[in-house]
C-alpha cells in the first residue's frame, strides 16, 4: 500500500515529508513500545503510535521504518520533527484513535491480493525465535573457525547452557573444518525455537563417496598439510555424531555435502 | 556486604570521567554516568587495571588500615615473594624481614615452602590427570575470575589445588596457637598484596568459604612503612648476622615458575590480560590442541606487574633475578610428608570453582534473543568509532546498555544525525 493511501483513508495531517507520498509500505506496526519496534517491526513498514516524542521517531529510523503516524491528534515537538526530517522519516498525525487507524488500514489491505512477501512471512512456523545464514570460505584457513566462534558468542548471549553451547561449538567448528578442508565454500543456518538449536552446514565440495567409513573415528582424506595444521585426524564426523541430538550427513560425489545438526534445549 | 566483593572504589570527589579506566577494563565493566566512573559488580574481575590507569587517582584500594593490626596479641605477616623485588638487590631479604619486625611484627613467614610443597603435588596432579586440557593454573585470582565471569565453560580446567598463601597461612593458623599456648583469635596473619585480586581472593574465596588470612596490606602501603627501617638496618648489616636457619626463595614470584613446577612439555606461560583473553577464546573454541597446562597471570610480567608495586615491573624483575643469584637457597622438600598430606586431600581446594552466571540480556530465551535482535539493529545504525562520549566503550556495549535499558538514545551524539554530517 502507498502511504498516500493511508493518509487519505486516515485523515491525517502531514507534519514533515515530502509532497509526493507515492511511496510504498509493507506493513502496518502499531505499538507504543519501542523495545517491540526494534525487535518485531519490518524493514519500510509504516508505524503507527501514540508515542509522540524524538524515542519514538529514532526507534523508527532504527527499525528502517518509512513513516511514522500519531494517532489520536497527538503533535510531536519541534526536536521530534527535526528529528523526522534528518532522518528521512515522513511524520504524520491523525485524530483517530490506535484502534480505528489500524481498522481502516486493515481495509485497505483487505482490499488489495496478499503479495508473494508476506505469504513467505506466513510460512515460518511461529515459534522460530532466531534464524541466520552465515558463509563459510573454503581453503581459507587463516580464518577458520570464524564462523563457529561467531555462532557460540551469539548462543552465550541468547543465554543457553554452557554444556549445550560447547556441544554446539564442537559440531560446528568440526564441521567448518571440512568444509574449510574440502569445499570451496560452505553456507550454515542457524536456527534457534524454544525447544532446539539446529545447525545445517551445506557445502559446494567434491561429496563423499562412502559416507559409513567417513563415520569411522581416525578415517581421514586430509592432506599432509592439514595434518602439519593439526586438522584432518579423521576425528570430525564422529565428534559431530557423539555431540549433536540428531545428525544427518547427506552427500553426493561432484556435487556436495549437507550436515543436519540438531540439539535439544 | 554485596553479593560480590571488590576491594576498590570510585572516589567521586576526584573522579571526572575522563574514561580511561572504561576504555582499559577488560571486561567493560565500567561506564561513565553523569561523569562518574560506575562499575558492575558483576562483571569486575579485581584486575585492578582502572587503578593503574586512573589519570585522576579516582580509584581507590580498599586495604585493611594498618591499625587494625593492633587487635591481635600475635602477629604474622606473609609477604608476596614479588615485595622483595621492590628493593635493590644490595638490600638482603633478611633485612627486610627484621624490618618487618622492628615495625611490630611478631613473625615474618615467606610462602616459598608452600610454593615447594605444591610444585611437587602440582606435577603430580597433572601426571595423573585424565580429563579435559589443558588444565589452567589457580594460581592467579584475577583470571579465576575471568573464568567464571566470561568462561563459564572452563571452570572445570582450573587444577583444584589451593594457592601457596592459602597454605602457609592454613599452616600458621593450625601451629603458632598451639606452641605459644595462645587461642587461634589472638594469632592475626596478615598477606601483603601486589594487586586487588589478591585481596578479593582473601575477602571472599572463589573456591572456600573464607580465607586463613586476617587481613591484607598493600605492598605499596607496607613499602613506605618499612624503607626508613630497610634503610637505617641496612647501614649496620653484616652476612654474619643471618642465621643459619634463615632460607630465602623468590617461590613463584616468576612467571613461568609454575609452568616449571607443572613438569609438563607441554605447556604455555602467559601475562597480560589482553593475552590471557586471547588464549582462553583459543581454549573455548578448542584451537589450542597439544597443550596440557598453561599459566596464566592477568598483569604482564606476572605479579611482578601488579598495581600495588611501587618499582617499575622490568627493575624489579631484574631485581628479583639478581637476588636469587645472591642469596636463593634451594628449598627441601619432604617427599613422604607431603604425599600423605596430598591423600588427605589437605592441598586441594574446599570446593570447586563455579561459573559466575551473568545473564547476558534476560533469563527466558525468547526475551533473550528478541533483545539480541534489537541490539543488533540498533548497532548497525550506529557511526561504529567507539568514541565513548556515550559512557560507554564501545558502540556495541551503548546497543547493549540501550536494550537492557540502561542507556537512552539521547546519550549518543550522532544518532539521527545525517550522513553528510559524518565530515
Amino acid at each position: 500500500m502507498k502511504i498516500k493511501q493511508i493518509k487519505e483513508t486516515l485523515g491525517a495531517t502531514v507534519l514533515e515529508g515530502p509532497d509526493n507520498l507515492e511511496i510504498e509500505v509493507s506493513q502496518v506496526y502499531a505499538s507504543d513500545l519501542m523495545s517491540d519496534v526494534l525487535a518485531f517491526g519490518k524493514p519500510h513498514s509504516i508505524l503507527f503510535t501514540g508515542l509522540a516524542t524524538r524515542q519514538a521517531i529514532i526507534s523508527a529510523h532504527m527499525a528502517e521504518f518509512k513513516a511514522v503516524v500519531l494517532v489520536r491528534g497527538k503533535i510531536p515537538n519541534d526536536n521530534s520533527v527535526k528529528m523526522a526530517r534528518d532522518t528521512d522519516l515522513i511524520l504524520m498525525s491523525t485524530d483517530l484513535d490506535m484502534f480505528d487507524a489500524c481498522v481502516r488500514a486493515d481495509s485497505i489491505q483487505k482490499g488489495k491480493a496478499l503479495s508473494s512477501e508476506s505469504v513467505s512471512e506466513k510460512a515460518f512456523p511461529e515459534e522460530l525465535l532466531l534464524a541466520q545464514e552465515l558463509v563459510i570460505e573454503g581453503d581459507d584457513f587463516a580464518s577458520a573457525g570464524m564462523v563457529s566462534t561467531g555462532i557460540k558468542s551469539t548462543l552465550k548471549k541468547i543465554g543457553l547452557d554452557n554444556v549445550l553451547i560447547r556441544r554446539i561449538a564442537i559440531s560446528t567448528y568440526e564441521a567448518e573444518m571440512n568444509v574449510v578442508m574440502h569445499a570451496d565454500k560452505g553456507k550454515v543456518f542457524l536456527t534457534v525455537t524454544p525447544t532446539y538449536v539446529k545447525v545445517v552446514i551445506a557445502d559446494q565440495g567434491k561429496g563423499i563417496p562412502d559416507v559409513e567409513s567417513a563415520m569411522v573415528e581416525g578415517f581421514s582424506t586430509a592432506t599432509e598439510e592439514m595434518r602439519a595444521m593439526g586438522f584432518g585426524a579423521g576425528m570430525g564426523l564422529p565428534n559431530i555424531n557423539r555431540n549433536a541430538d540428531e545428525f544427518e550427513i547427506q552427500s553426493e560425489v561432484g556435487v556436495g555435502t549437507t550436515l543436519n545438526m540438531k540439539f535439544l534445549i | 556486604m554485596s553479593e560480590f566483593y571488590h576491594a576498590h572504589r570510585v572516589v567521586e570527589d576526584l573522579c571526572c570521567g575522563r574514561m580511561a579506566c572504561m576504555r582499559i577494563c577488560p571486561t567493560q565493566a565500567i561506564r561513565v554516568r553523569s561523569g562518574k566512573a560506575v562499575f558492575s559488580e558483576e562483571l569486575c574481575v579485581d584486575c585492578g587495571e582502572c587503578l593503574s590507569v586512573c589519570p585522576s587517582g579516582a580509584m581507590e584500594a580498599l586495604t585493611d588500615p594498618v591499625a587494625e593490626l593492633a587487635d591481635f596479641k600475635y602477629k604474622v605477616i606473609v609477604p608476596a615473594p614479588v615485595l622483595y623485588s621492590q628493593f635493590d638487590p644490595s638490600i638482603h631479604p633478611y633485612i627486610i624481614h627484621q624490618a618487618f619486625k622492628e615495625v611490630g611484627f611478631d613473625q615474618v613467614t615467606d610462602v616459598s615452602t608452600s610454593s615447594a610443597a605444591l610444585a611437587h603435588v602440582l606435577k603430580e596432579y597433572i601426571q595423573t590427570y585424565s580429563g579435559r586440557l589443558p588444565l589452567i593454573s589457580s594460581f592467579c585470582p584475577s583470571i579465576v575470575r575471568l573464568i567464571q565471569v566470561k568462561y563459564p565453560d572452563l571452570v572445570e580446567l582450573v587444577v583444584p589445588l589451593e594457592v601457596p598463601r592459602e597454605v602457609t597461612a592454613r599452616e600458621i593458623k593450625k601451629t603458632i596457637p598451639q606452641q605459644l599456648g595462645l587461642r587461634e583469635e589472638d594469632v592475626g596473619v596478615f598477606y601483603v598484596a601486589t594487586c586487588p585480586a589478591k585481596i578479593v581472593s582473601i575477602k571472599q574465596p572463589a573456591e572456600k568459604v573464607r580465607s586463613w588470612f586476617d587481613g591484607v596490606l598493600s605492598v605499596k602501603d607496607v613499602y613506605s612503612i618499612l624503607l626508613p627501617h630497610v634503610i637505617a638496618l641496612k647501614e649496620k648489616f653484616d652476612e654474619e648476622m643471618v642465621p643459619d636457619e634463615y632460607v630465602f626463595n623468590s617461590g613463584w614470584a616468576a612467571t613461568g615458575s609454575i609452568t616449571r613446577a607443572a613438569g609438563t612439555d607441554n605447556w604455555l606461560t602467559v601475562t597480560g590480560i589482553d593475552h590471557a583473553k586471547k588464549i582462553l577464546d583459543d581454549i573455548e573454541n578448542s584451537r589450542l590442541r597439544n597443550v596440557e597446562f598453561v599459566e596464566i597471570a592477568a598483569h604482564m610480567e606476572g605479579c611482578i606487574g601488579g598495581p600495588f608495586n611501587v618499582e617499575n615491573p622490568y627493575v624489579a624483575r631484574a631485581n628479583m633475578i639478581k637476588q636469587s643469584q645472591r642469596y636463593e637457597t634451594p628449598i627441601e622438600v619432604d617427599a613422604e610428608d607431603v604425599a600423605r598430606k596430598l591423600k588427605d586431600g589437605y592441598y586441594m581446594t574446599e570446593s570447586p570453582v563455579l561459573p559466575r552466571a551473568t545473564t547476558y540480556f534476560d533469563t527466558d530465551l525468547a526475551t533473550s534473543i528478541k533483545r539480541m535482535k534489537e541490539c543488533e539493529r540498533v548497532y548497525k545504525k550506529l557511526r561504529k568509532i567507539d568514541c565513548g562520549v556515550c559512557g560507554a566503550p564501545t558502540c556495541m556495549a551503548f546497543a547493549e546498555d540501550l536494550v537492557r535499558g540502561d542507556a537512552e538514545f539521547t546519550d549518543c551524539i550522532f544518532l539521527g544525525k545525517k550522513e553528510e554530517d559524518k565530515q
